[in-house]
This record gives structure tokens, C-alpha cells and sequence, in this order.
């Protein structure tokens, strides 16, 4: 398969992001390794997860691309999987977000992205929210709540780095709630005391309005949280450059 | 667990419907016939007559964690080893076994046979027992009805064999799991330098049956039928399995 330009920098990524990429791909909500993944008893799996992922980066996105691909077309095109572009843009038509043909694949994701943390802040309540506005600076004290969350939706939207935390949180909630383990918060700040929210009914509500459990193909179950991690990923490296610049 | 194994298993795991009653016939049948067989026929192993293998057998089923099973010695030129039960579990070695293999090598073969146990092999594979018995007295009524599921227990079963590998592997080391495979494929006392020649005849295998869509329907028929991988796929499997992390855990903390 033909590398995918897009997903050249995850050999960049920190090896915790990737290790949790590939549980995405590998293992299902009960713990049980998918059906149809081809992961697990590869060369690259056995000799580099869980310590070196960069190593099997090529193939963690080789099997991402077979897993939003139909199997058929990718037979007759002799193993060549739809690119990454094609299901990103898939999984934002799967997920009501509006993305326009023109789109570069790092907009396609900071927009489902933004949509995905609109949710989640909507969801937050009114102490919490004040919370996160003290800590980005956002004054708040005649503000109703209606307000206060198109603010800092506003503040999402305009702060790379306050939208790599936020999404950094969700992507970990996901991650406690598909894998049952947490990944490592790196740089998350004060976000981290709100680990309680989204793993708690709040956290499954706003996941199932994301029909994580819903999704009737099981292709989008895998799908939806991958695009979600490597978002997370692009979005965080991305943020990160911009403050070191 | 193997990979292939855990996912076979799953599949297999959807037909709760026959558990309760597989585990009674199990229980009441299987494993009590087993046990009067054994004990009538075959040699009790304790730490009074055959203190060593005793001693070593302990060592692996320690290192593995399971309850205690009962090991037998029985009389057969072939090497060959197998174990049955979920409540009274027992393990049976041949003689050539003891007798051609070394204590550690013996403690491989153990350890495959505790790996089985440790996995909970025994109920499906006393269905496909079962269902072997059926062919034998019904012929072909059983082999039109039942000749799909009997393919299915029989590739989990191949597969299930590669799990308890990795046990054994686990246990003694991979160097002594190729020894040991190297001896049961061709009964000889062969050395290996630094490489097992079955590793290097596995990828002479690969790049036969991958020669040809012809040859790889070819061999998949005929492994079908086999209740064991071939033994060059075994060293293989383990030689790959050997780099893992999760090799080097078990290693490292003594399992």
C-alpha cells in the first residue's frame, strides 16, 4: 500500500498517542480483539508495541485505511485502501459536520474536532464552565450560562492550545470508556480535575449523542475514534509548534 | 493467548446454549472415564516413585499457575503428550518422551499441556472429541450435518495448540521450546547452533505454498483436517512471538 501523506507525521507522534490509536484499532469495547484486525499477530506488532510505536506506524495507518475501506473495492484495487482524506471525510458526513470539498484534511479534523468540544463544554456545568473561563481569562461575572458557553465556544474556536486541551480531555474520556484505561494527559494543565465529567453520565451522554454506540457499522465504531485520536494528535503537534514559534 | 485462539474462541463462545450441558457430559463423562482409564492402565506420577519429574513437573505447574493437576506416565514409542478436564484435570506424557527428552524439554511438553488447561481448552475440545466420535459411529449422517462446525473446532484447534505454545515458551525459554520442537518433528537428538533448521524450512515452506493460488488451496485443505499446525508453523510462531513484550514480561518475572 502506497504511504499516506497525511498520516506521515505519526511517526512523529508521542508513543502513548499511538499505543492508544492502536488498542482503538485492535480491541473492542469489551476488551476482545476485533474480528477482522490484522494487527496483532503482525512482525511490526510483536516486535515494537507497546515501547517503540513510532516503528509500526506505517502499519497502524495501513490498517486504519483497510478498516474505513470497503474490502472489496480495496481487493480489486490489489490492496490499495481508500486514503485517509476519503475517510476522514466520510467519518464527518457520518457525523453531521460540515466540511466542503476544497477542505485539507487538517481542517476536516479541527472542525469535527471543534464540533466534538462545543458538545462537550455544552455539557459542563455552571461551575465547572466558570471554572474554565477563569482559567482562559474569559470574565464572566454577568454572564448567563447560554453566554458563557458561546464564549468560550468562541474562545475554542480562536486558541489552538485551549482547543488541543480541550480535545486532548475528550479523546481521554473516550479512551476510559472504549479501552477502560486512561492515557496520559500531557500538558493538559487544569483540565485534568475534570476527568469526573465525562466519564460519568455526562461523559456517556455525550458520547452516545456522538453515536458512538448507535453507529450500526461496526466499520465506524472503529473509524469514528481513530480519526478522533489522529485528530487529536495533528491538532496537539500543531498547537504545540505554534507556542514554540 | 494466541491471537488467532482468542478470536476462534469468541466465535465459538456464541453457542452458549451448550455449555451447561457440555460441562455436565464433561464432568460425569469425559473426565471420570479419563480418570478410571489412567489410574488403571497408566503410572501416577508422585514425588516417591519418580521424584525429578515429580519435582520438575511441580516447578512448571507453579510457574504457570494452576491448580495442581495429576501427571501419568503412559507406554508409547511415540512422543506425544496430552491433557484433559476443567475440574479433575490431568496431564498424560508417553514414555519415549521421558526417556528422549531432557528435564527441561519435558518441562516444555508440561507446559504446553498446562497452557491448555490455563486456557480452558478442554471444553471445546471435548465437543469436537464428541463430534469425532459421532462421525465414527454415524458416518456420513454426522459428516453432512455437522462437517462445518467440526472444520471450525478443528482450525480453533490448530490454533489453540499455538496458544499453548506460547505457555511453554514462556516457561522454559525459546531455545528449549525449538529443541524440543525439533525432536518431536523428527525424533532425532539434533543440536541447534544458532538457528533452528525448522525456521529456515518454514520460510522455505512459506515461499512454496505462497508460490501459487494452487498450492495454497492446496495445503489449506490439507491442514484442515489436522488437529496441530505443521511443526516448522509452531517454531516459527514462537521465534516471531519471541520479540514481543509480552515474551520478554513472562520471562522477566519468572511466570
Amino acid at each position: 500500500m502506497k504511504q499516506d501523506k497525511d498520516l506521515v507525521f505519526l511517526a512523529t507522534c508521542k508513543n502513548e498517542d499511538l499505543r492508544t490509536l492502536c488498542d482503538f484499532l485492535i480491541y473492542n469495547k469489551k476488551g476482545e480483539l476485533r474480528m477482522s484486525e490484522q494487527l496483532s499477530n503482525s512482525d511490526a506488532f510483536l516486535r515494537h508495541y507497546p515501547e517503540r510505536m513510532n516503528l509500526m506506524a506505517t502499519e497502524l495507518s495501513e490498517e486504519l485505511r483497510k478498516y474505513g475501506s470497503n474490502t472489496i473495492k480495496t481487493l480489486y484495487r490489489h490492496g490499495e485502501a481508500d486514503s485517509y482524506e476519503t475517510i476522514v471525510r466520510r467519518v464527518c458526513r457520518k457525523m453531521d459536520v460540515e466540511v466542503s470539498d476544497g477542505d485539507s484534511v487538517p481542517m476536516m479534523e479541527r472542525q469535527l474536532m471543534t464540533e466534538v468540544c462545543e458538545q462537550f463544554t455544552s455539557q459542563l456545568s455552571d461551575e465547572e464552565l466558570h471554572q474554565i473561563a477563569d482559567d482562559v481569562g474569559i470574565v464572566h461575572k454577568n454572564l448567563k450560562r447560554q453566554a458563557l458557553v458561546y464564549a468560550l465556544m468562541t474562545a475554542v474556536r480562536r486558541n489552538a492550545m485551549l482547543l488541543s486541551r480541550i480535545v486532548y480531555y475528550v479523546i481521554t474520556s473516550l479512551a476510559e470508556i472504549l479501552l477502560g484505561r486512561s492515557i496520559t494527559m500531557m500538558g493538559l494543565g487544569t483540565f485534568g480535575r475534570y476527568i469526573g465529567v465525562a466519564t460519568g453520565p455526562i461523559g456517556w451522554a455525550l458520547l452516545a449523542g456522538w453515536t458512538i454506540s448507535d453507529i450500526a457499522s461496526p466499520a465506524y465504531r472503529v473509524m469514528i475514534p481513530a480519526v478522533m485520536m489522529i485528530a487529536t494528535m495533528r491538532i496537539r503537534q500543531t498547537a504545540l509548534l505554534t507556542q514554540k514559534i | 493467548m494466541h491471537p488467532e485462539d482468542s478470536k476462534a474462541i469468541q466465535v465459538l463462545q456464541k453457542t452458549k446454549s451448550l455449555n451447561p450441558l457440555v460441562r455436565k457430559i464433561m464432568e460425569y463423562g469425559y473426565e471420570n472415564e479419563n480418570r478410571g482409564v489412567n489410574l488403571g492402565n497408566y503410572l501416577k506420577v508422585n514425588a516417591h516413585n519418580l521424584p525429578k519429574i515429580y519435582q520438575a513437573f511441580k516447578d512448571v505447574v507453579r510457574k504457570v499457575g494452576i491448580k495442581e493437576p495429576e501427571l501419568y506416565i503412559y507406554q508409547d514409542a511415540d512422543l506425544g503428550a496430552y491433557t484433559y478436564g476443567e475440574t479433575n484435570t490431568f496431564i498424560c506424557v508417553s514414555s519415549a518422551v521421558v526417556d528422549k527428552f531432557s528435564v527441561e524439554e519435558l518441562q516444555c511438553v508440561i507446559a504446553h499441556e498446562c497452557g491448555h488447561l490455563l486456557c480452558k481448552h478442554s471444553f471445546y475440545k471435548s465437543i469436537l472429541r464428541t463430534l469425532m466420535e459421532m462421525k465414527d459411529a454415524l458416518g456420513i449422517i454426522t459428516w453432512l450435518a455437522f462437517e462445518p462446525l467440526y472444520l471450525a473446532l478443528q482450525y480453533w484447534n490448530r490454533k489453540s495448540e499455538l496458544s499453548a505454545d506460547r505457555c511453554a515458551a514462556a516457561v522454559t525459554g525459546e531455545s528449549v521450546f525449538q529443541s524440543m520442537m525439533l525432536k518431536l518433528s523428527s525424533g532425532v537428538d539434533a543440536q541447534i547452533v544458532n538457528r533452528s533448521p525448522l525456521l529456515d524450512q518454514a520460510e522455505e515452506y512459506h515461499k512454496f505454498k505462497n508460490a501459487s493460488w494452487w498450492n495454497r488451496i492446496q495445503q489449506n485443505c490439507q491442514e484442515a483436517l489436522y488437529s496441530h499446525p505443521y511443526e516448522c508453523e509452531r517454531a516459527y510462531e514462537i521465534d516471531r512471538w519471541k520479540n514481543s513484550w509480552q515474551y520478554r514480561k513472562l520471562r522477566s518475572t519468572d511466570c
